[in-house]
């Protein structure tokens, strides 16, 4: 589940993520929230600004830049050059819809 | 469904990076309140045929994991390396985007007579290798196959799609860049930067 927020540049940077309960046959938990240092910084990143978060990359353990060895054809080295990233690389974590 | 395009670059000190490229039409009008404020606060119907893209913007990121978005300054004082659609400045129907260091940042007179838009590279990492996302938010293509597409998916999605097939499919929605020193954008603006860059020769 990705709880996603989009605000404009300059507006509101305070966003309280919710607290999920879960229910399933007559039993309730309510889910912790993600403590680690990377995840809370990536969201707050994201929530500031209404920009793409990148954590699909960190998870993937792909940085910009690294060749996947599908590419096969036209594979020069892309700085300065606008290209499409692996959909693989953002799979989860980029909306979309 | 949303688009990502990606730049790879370093920033240089005395150095300024231009990328230009024609802007989809969104609805940066939409709603009302002040830009910055309730902009997207209030929906508007989609899908709209004139609107190509519910959203767009264009930020630099630090190459480095967790690859956080450029930020200069604290609080209130904060400035981040990204512009959205309904903050860049458009001339023509083009943007100008123009990354540097805040001590290379070009002169108000000079972003204006590009039409051009400021957005900071690190300070703090001033030679550490950047890179730069153009998101698009597109509609859905399952349910609005008549909304405009920018790239078509790979067949795997595991494969990165290189920059020639990019721009042969984007056209003029493909973003021009160059790396240039920042007296030549002062002077001669985003098409001297253009126009002085290798990779122009190539165009």
């Amino acid at each position: 589940m990705i709880f996603r927020t989009y605000i404009p540049l300059g507006g509101n940077t305070q966003v309280q993520l919710p607290a999920l309960t879960v229910t399933h046959d007559g039993r309730t938990a309510t889910l912790p929230q993600c403590a680690s240092a990377a995840p809370a910084r990536t969201r707050k990143i994201a929530a500031v600004t209404g920009l793409p978060p990148v954590t699909a990359m960190t998870k993937a353990g792909d940085g910009p830049g690294v060749r996947p060895a599908s590419c096969t054809a036209d594979c020069t080295d892309p700085t300065l050059q606008y290209f499409s990233p692996s959909a693989a690389a953002q799979a989860g974590l980029f909306p979309i819809q | 469904m949303n688009g990502y395009l990606e730049m790879n670059f370093t920033p240089r000190k005395g150095y300024v990076v231009v990328t230009h490229g024609r802007a989809p039409s969104s609805p940066v009008h939409a709603g009302s309140g002040t830009p910055g404020d309730s902009i997207g606060a209030h929906p508007v119907p989609w899908l709209q045929p004139k609107f190509q893209v519910r959203y767009w913007s264009v930020a630099n990121y630090l190459a480095a994991k967790p690859f956080p978005i450029v930020k200069i300054g604290r609080g209130a004082n904060a400035i981040f390396g990204g512009t959205a659609d309904y903050v860049t400045t458009l001339k023509g129907g083009y943007y100008a985007v123009v990354s540097s260091l805040p001590a290379d940042k070009p002169s108000p007179a000079a972003l204006t007579a590009s039409g051009a838009t400021w957005i900071p590279t690190s300070p703090r990492k001033a030679t550490a290798p950047e890179f730069q996302l153009l998101r698009n938010m597109l509609s859905q293509q399952s349910l609005y196959p008549e909304g405009f597409v920018f790239i078509t998916p790979p067949a795997d999605s595991s494969d990165i799609i290189p920059p020639a097939a990019v721009r042969a499919q984007m056209g003029a929605y493909y973003p021009q860049t160059a790396q240039c020193p920042a007296g030549v954008f002062e002077a001669q603006g985003w098409s001297g930067c253009l126009a002085g860059s290798p990779a122009a020769a190539g165009r």
